[in-house]
């Protein structure tokens, strides 16, 4: 028996550890589905292979632990859908043919179909060119299903975009209390663009401290998300991921859409301005002072 | 003896109830010789609540009391009113011999402690670009223990290095300090004290009616949590200084109680619709992160780091915000602290209770896509009662009841009118 007590580990290092603990994770994915997004980006790569890449992904977290989960969300310009689990009411068994590859592991079929499904029949059910998606929407969708999953037991959760589209400046207020949802919960949210630009998905990933990751050359996208997004928080501590230095925090006015450095804020509403005014366009509030009254402290 | 039953109303929301108890009323006679006496009678005997179902089971009742907790969630007025967000609070807290009592766990100095910390962490947070000064009143007279700024570290740092409780305490002198702090706060700040007031007497050194009508002169809002007894000076402070509508004086029943009394205290005030000429235009600079090669000290700290925020107007160097530029004075925010108060501004409408008779067709919450309980499946009370759905006056989407608590609670978005079109 002396011979077996020399494999065990010190006792104190190993177990006390956090990241030895072998505890399950919650993903949760949102797939930005604007079907005038996805043909610009067709010229460059075939989605069928951008949405493999993605399956991969999937395929990879789920293999990690036994217990982790997926949760799959797509966002349109006027509606979102859950591809990932979908509820047993609809018409989920016509999607899995138990004849095709049949040695597939069922779980891996079952997102594979699922979202490749649906992500087809999203893009086929509509025909108009917009520039919208609704990102708040799917954010917070999100995260009452982590809500929902972590009612009974804790489980980690993070939450990955894939976004193509740029902001909707009406999604501001929405997306931020989003955000500081997430931050409260500890939920990071990283992001990973493809194509276009979003200034609130920066601010998001900053603010939870989830990684933002702009991929220039979506042929190698699997190898940008097995290396920085695949690893969740835990792992995280141990890599060198891709930081943001210089992350846009300055505020836009409510007149001109001009990025101000120095802004005149209504104390009713909020509402910024570049110069001062007489009265706030939002609130309908007179402003009393004349002079531009600066804040005293003591 | 006969029974007093209690009204054990769920619906009604828990506060409310327990408000109306805190006050003293004129319950402590006995009403007629057949009962017993009031403390006797109005014993809530728990035990009673739980019974049996039909098969000797405990798991429906117990579900059921859940349900009805969380549905006694408190259903806010959602009018969009005009609030105060650049707030200015003093916090006193009462360090007299009344909180070495150990009727809290284990005594009311270190649960006003851990509470006054919670406070601190929750009111920045709320309000991020608003100060907090705090004082502490021991040996009848008040001390300061800590400036009016904005920085909420250094605040729960001198929270935590209160050790005794001395002396008696008094109004009026933390009512006079905490007017002193507060005399010099521009027009468009709200001025608001909040008082921890553990005894039930309070020692003067001159007329508490003159401090009470400088306060109101000086439209600063007194709110006052009392942990023993209701005190009628204290109900003469928060009626005068408040607005009629408001109710700023709560003593506390049990520990809960006193966290959600205090917490209320985070949310901005209304403004009263009488005194309108206090909005003005402050001048605020959003400066932008930068990282430097080599590291430098920051204006703030005198510390060196090797990134930070520069002024826009005067190229200083400060490490954290929201702050006050220590060298051109100009208050530095990012847009995400102002983007933290717009839920106070524009609050989520409350969602309808749906009962049976709307013959609702959903199967699955649309936010998190747990199944609905069928019809067949709940018993026969709770049938009456609701079907669990609640609904979006707006978007008409179905959501369950953890997706409700989520919404109004934490999110303050409605996940149906955020998935439409519109």
């Amino acid at each position: 028996m002396e011979d077996f007590s020399t494999l065990k580990q010190p006792t104190g290092t190993w177990e006390a550890s956090e990241e030895a603990t072998d505890t399950p994770s919650l993903l949760v994915v949102i797939l930005d589905a604007n079907p005038a997004s996805w043909y610009s980006l067709s010229k460059r790569i075939p989605v069928a292979k951008v949405l493999a890449d993605i399956n991969v992904f999937l395929n990879a977290h789920l293999a990690f632990h036994h217990d982790n989960r997926v949760a799959v969300l797509a966002s349109q310009y006027n509606k979102v859908e859950y591809l990932y689990p979908k509820p047993e009411t609809e018409e989920t068994v016509p999607l899995l043919d138990p004849t095709k590859e049949a040695n597939t592991y069922r779980k891996f079929r079952e997102v594979d179909d699922f979202v490749l499904g649906g992500m087809r029949r999203l893009m086929n059910s509509t025909s108009s060119i917009s520039k919208k998606t609704l990102m708040s929407g799917a954010l917070s969708r999100a995260l009452a299903y982590i809500n929902q999953a972590q009612s009974q037991k804790y489980i980690r959760s993070r939450i990955v975009i894939f976004s193509l589209t740029g902001d909707v400046a009406l999604q501001y207020i929405p997306t931020m209390n989003c955000i500081f949802c997430a931050q409260k919960k500890n939920i990071p949210i990283s992001i990973c663009n493809i194509a276009g630009g979003t200034l609130f998905l920066e601010q998001a990933a900053d603010a939870t401290g989830g990684i933002y990751l702009k991929v220039d050359n979506p042929k190698g996208l699997l190898q940008h998300l097995m290396m920085t997004l695949f690893p969740d928080q835990n792992l995280r501590k141990h890599l060198n991921t891709p930081n943001q230095a210089n992350v846009d925090f300055r505020a836009t006015c409510f007149c001109h859409k001009n990025v101000l450095d120095i802004g005149f804020v209504c104390s009713v509403c909020l509402s910024i301005y570049c110069e001062p005014r007489d009265f706030c366009s939002t609130c309908q509030t007179k402003f009393t002072s004349s002079t531009i009254s600066k804040r005293k402290f003591s | 003896m006969s029974k007093v039953k209690k009204n054990y109303d769920s619906d009604k929301s828990e506060s409310e109830d327990e408000q109306q108890n805190g006050r003293v009323s004129n319950k402590g006679r006995k009403h007629d010789d057949n009962e017993g006496y009031t403390w006797e009678g109005e014993y809530q005997r728990s035990w009673d609540i739980v019974q049996e179902d039909a098969e000797g089971s405990l798991i429906g009742v117990i579900a059921g009391l859940i349900n009805a907790g969380k549905r006694k969630r408190l259903l806010r007025d959602t009018t969009p009113l005009r609030r105060g967000i650049i707030r200015h609070m003093v916090l006193v807290l009462d360090l007299s011999s009344a909180m070495e009592e150990r009727d809290f766990h284990h005594k009311r100095f270190e649960l006003q402690i851990k509470y006054a910390v919670e406070f601190v962490m929750e009111y920045f947070e709320q309000n991020p670009i608003s100060q907090l000064s705090i004082i502490g009143v021991k040996d009848g007279i008040a001390q300061r223990i800590s400036d009016l700024h904005g920085n909420p570290q250094s605040h729960i740092q001198k929270i935590k290095s209160l050790r005794d409780c001395n002396g008696n305490f008094s109004l009026q002198n933390a009512l006079e300090m905490a007017r002193a702090s507060l005399s010099h706060i521009a027009s468009h700040g709200t001025r608001e004290v909040l008082i921890i007031f553990g005894s039930i007497f309070s020692s003067d050194p001159g007329d508490i009616f003159r401090t009470i009508d400088a306060l109101v002169a000086d439209q600063i809002r007194v709110r006052i949590v009392g942990l023993a007894a209701e005190v009628a000076i204290c109900r003469e402070i928060c009626d005068r200084t408040n607005s009629a509508s408001t109710n700023a004086y709560g003593v506390v029943l049990s520990e809960q109680h006193f966290h959600e009394l205090l917490l209320e205290s985070t949310i901005p005030p209304a403004t009263d619709s009488s005194k309108t000429a206090d909005s003005s235009l402050v001048m605020m600079g959003f400066p932008s992160k930068v990282v430097e090669q080599s590291p430098s000290l920051c204006t703030c700290h005198s510390l060196p780091s090797r990134g930070g925020f520069h002024c826009p107007r005067c190229k200083a160097k400060v490490c954290t915000l929201p702050i006050e530029c220590p060298s051109c004075k100009l208050v530095l925010i990012l847009s995400t602290h102002l983007a933290r108060s717009y839920h106070h501004l524009f609050p989520l409408k409350n969602w309808i209770d749906l009962p049976w008779s709307a013959k609702p067709t959903s199967s699955h919450c649309f936010a998190c896509q747990v199944p609905f309980p069928k019809a067949s499946e709940m018993s026969n009370q709770e049938q009456m009662a609701s079907s669990m759905r609640f609904e979006c006056p707006s978007c008409k989407q179905h959501f369950c009841i953890d997706c409700d608590i989520f919404a109004h609670e934490q999110l303050h978005e409605c996940f149906g009118c955020q998935c439409s079109g519109n």
